[in-house]
């Protein structure tokens, strides 16, 4: 049956089909007729999960702990498992999953697809550095376990399905002493104070991350705040209650931001912010996922979505290029729902969203003036070799993305090589021209 | 005091989700299906959750007697004595089984659905007659009301009501609580790719209602329970109007 899958930013529909295995036979036996595309909680902005005429295979029903070293802190999952769900569960064990994508409903699945990263980037890298073997599935090859040294394995993570069906993954842990988190929320007056902030506290802390406002024009651009968390050895009585996914619920809601609700609503934040106590102290399952509750930032685009751009430039480039931007911002009177900033360390890997830097991210209501304006940022991002984030962008193209990315052939003959009668497809394939 | 269920039909849908809803409560469990690999896995997953002890016992109702349900049982409550629950959530549905001239599929519909399902739940009358337990049984709004698709299901389904409600009776002094579910449309593969005409429900919900009326003696009820009123409409609808219907 036809089926109509939007990605998450509601700019991109394809028409596909869907299929939802729940037994491992139901997973040798998919039809190949069409290009097949592994799907966990299609919470990727883009269409990474789906495509025209393509069977994307949800694989959520594979959502299982299969071992577990609680002495040595290394699990092994089923690929379909929500991150926030295992993470829950690891914090009653004293471990945690040391990278965290920002909503509890993403699978692991999707944390490998695109080589995720969390508020803990800096410390901790990106999704790849705690992945010590994939199970995965390709109707050539059959089931294959792949190990770091390996190319496929290489290939696979930040792969976006295109090496075949994970199927597990063992995910080493990062130990922890108790199950509260410190929260330092210090206020900056503009952007060069939040980046000084987090460059030189950025050993100290265990989670960095600032909220921006874009809106401010001239000295006051990128005023905000800087959250500083720490783990603390204190525990108290945890009984989680499971995660719903709240972020697709509502589909009809008209478009409710605006030049000005956009700046009201930064301003909102802002006071809501300046009520709560700068240092707290909170629990880890409430301080994993910052977004978890306030899904209604989402729904506010309504149903022509939004648009994220995000970028990782050196820190000795950010200023010139962070001048640009907000240049364009004003120039296009441009508003900005959403200004955040985090701090990056690590190697570039394939065309996955990993390197050092600064991390800027914006979001914006989804417009004709939107793409102008991400077609602005994209000339602001070549000129000083940023890196930008494809999970997060649904049409950043291929010529793009072989200028931002300087292994992109390689990358792509490895997928070649790996998938040679292009069982996988997707739509970001196609737009991607890999 | 630790408790224990069996559930029958534990491989997948609504079964799979019983079981994971009832160890997330503590309590052990007995799993049950032909697909022996996807149980095991399901056990291993729920040891490592919820610290549960999690037992797989391979069962074919398709080919099951009086003798073999019996050794099943016995093996199921020597596995775990402190049983007190037991939910069969297994049945089939065959794709010919809409009025064509071949009723092969016949035989197997009914040895599964009920014949299959009776034997083990007369087994398992015998363990928990004299304890405050429940024996849960899965049947369908297709049980409703005879209607030109899925005819040998509603069959099956509608006798093994009957055999339990049979039963219900006959335990009526005891403490054994007999409960049988007209399931509604549930988001399992029974229902993938179907057109379907009133909403579905998940899995888990409909198994978190059966967990939560688990001490109620409840006899034949809908689940979820929007289908009460609709039955009432569906089984009074004039005849002129029913055999219009195409569903
Ligand atoms: C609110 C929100 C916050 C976010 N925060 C962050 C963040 O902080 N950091 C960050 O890096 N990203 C973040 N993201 C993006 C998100 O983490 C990634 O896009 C992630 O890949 C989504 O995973 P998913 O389970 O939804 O998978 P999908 O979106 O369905 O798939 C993502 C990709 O992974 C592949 N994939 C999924 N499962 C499998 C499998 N079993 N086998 C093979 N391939 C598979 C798919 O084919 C696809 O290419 C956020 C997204 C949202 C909506
Ligand atoms: N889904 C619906 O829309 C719907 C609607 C109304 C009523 N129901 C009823 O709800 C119950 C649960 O259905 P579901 O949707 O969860 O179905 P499902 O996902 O197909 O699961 C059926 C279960 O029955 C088991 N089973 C099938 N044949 C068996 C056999 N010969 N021996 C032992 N076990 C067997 C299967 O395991 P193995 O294959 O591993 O043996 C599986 O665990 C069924 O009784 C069904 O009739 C379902």
């Amino acid at each position: 049956m036809p089926y109509l899958i939007q990605s998450f930013d509601k700019t991109t529909t394809t028409i596909g089909s869907l299929v939802e295995p729940e037994r491992y036979r139901d997973l040798w036996n998919l039809p190949l007729h069409k290009p097949i595309i592994a799907r966990g909680a299609g919470l990727s902005y883009c269409a990474a999960s789906a495509g025209n005429q393509c069977v994307s295979v949800d694989m959520r029903n594979f959502n299982r702990i299969l071992s577990f070293d609680e002495i040595n802190g290394i699990i092994t999952v089923e690929a379909g498992i929500p991150a926030g769900e295992l993470n829950n569960f690891l914090i009653g064990k004293n471990w945690v999953l040391p990278v965290l994508p920002g909503y509890p409903a993403i699978t692991i699945g999707g944390c490998i697809g695109f080589n995720v990263h969390g508020k803990s980037q800096y410390k901790v890298g990106t999704f790849i550095n705690w992945v010590k073997s994939i199970t995965l599935f390709h109707p050539d090859t059959g089931l294959q376990t792949c190990t770091p040294d390996t190319e496929l394995f290489q290939l696979t993570v930040g792969g976006m399905g295109l090496t075949g069906i994970i199927i597990s993954a063992t995910i080493a842990l990062k130990k922890i002493d108790g199950n509260l988190m410190s929260i330092q929320a210090m206020k900056v007056p503009e952007i060069q104070t939040a980046v000084e902030v987090m460059a030189t506290k950025a050993e100290e802390y265990d989670y960095i991350y600032a909220w921006n406002n874009f809106n401010l024009r001239g000295k006051h651009f990128g005023k905000g705040i800087v959250y500083l968390e720490n783990h603390l050895p204190d525990r108290k009585e945890l009984n989680p209650k499971p995660y719903i996914n709240k972020l697709n619920r509502f589909k009809k809601i008209p478009v409710l931001y605006n030049g000005l609700t956009v700046k009201t609503m930064n301003r909102v934040y802002e006071l809501m912010d300046a009520l709560q106590p700068r240092q707290r102290v909170i629990d880890l399952v409430q301080a994993s996922f910052p977004i978890y509750n306030k899904e209604l930032y989402y729904y506010f685009f309504g149903k022509k979505g939004f648009r994220e751009y995000q970028v990782i430039f050196d820190l000795d480039k950010w200023q010139a290029a962070v001048a640009e931007i907000q240049k364009i911002i004003a120039q296009m009177n441009m508003p900005i729902a959403l200004g955040s900033l985090k701090i990056f360390k690590g190697e570039p890997h394939n065309i996955s969203f990993s390197g050092s830097g600064l991390c800027v991210t914006i979001d914006v209501p989804n417009n004709k003036k939107s793409i102008s304006f991400f077609e602005a940022l994209d000339k602001i991002t070549l000129k000083y070799g940023g890196i930008i984030n494809l999970s997060k962008d649904s049409r950043a193209d291929a010529n793009l993305v072989k200028h931002c990315f300087p292994h992109y052939e390689q990358f792509k003959q490895g997928i070649h090589r790996h998938d040679p009668n292009q069982y996988f497809g997707s739509e970001i394939r196609t737009r991607l021209d890999l | 005091m630790k408790q224990a269920a069996i559930i029958i039909g534990a491989s997948s849908g609504l079964g799979r989700a019983l079981a994971e809803a009832i160890a997330r409560t503590g309590t052990d469990v007995i799993m049950s299906a032909r697909a022996e690999q996807e149980l095991q896995i399901l056990a291993t997953h729920l040891r490592i959750r919820y610290q549960i002890q999690a037992e797989v016992i391979p069962l074919d109702l398709a080919t099951l007697t009086t003798a073999t349900a019996k050794n099943y049982v016995d093996q199921c409550f020597e596995k775990m004595p402190h049983c007190s629950q037991v939910y069969i959530t297994a049945g089939i549905i065959d794709e010919l089984d809409k009025g064509t001239e071949a009723v092969d599929y016949l035989p197997k519909l009914m040895q599964v659905n009920c014949m299959g399902i009776s034997y083990v739940m007369n087994a398992c009358c015998q363990w928990l007659q004299n304890r405050s337990a429940n024996i849960t049984l899965i049947s369908s709004i297709a049980a409703i009301r005879p209607r030109g698709s899925n005819i040998a299901y509603s069959a099956s389904k509608i006798a093994l009501e009957y055999m339990a409600l049979g039963l219900r009776h006959h335990f009526a002094q005891s403490p054994l609580r007999i409960q049988v579910y007209r399931a509604g449309y549930m988001e399992t593969a029974l229902s993938t790719g179907k057109k379907l005409l009133f909403p579905v429900a998940k899995p888990e919900r409909v198994a978190r209602v059966l967990i939560k009326n688990r001490h109620k003696d409840t006899g034949l009820i809908y689940v979820p329970v929007f289908w009460l009123p609709l039955s009432w409409v569906l089984q009074y609808l004039p005849w002129f109007i029913f055999k219009k219907l195409k569903f």
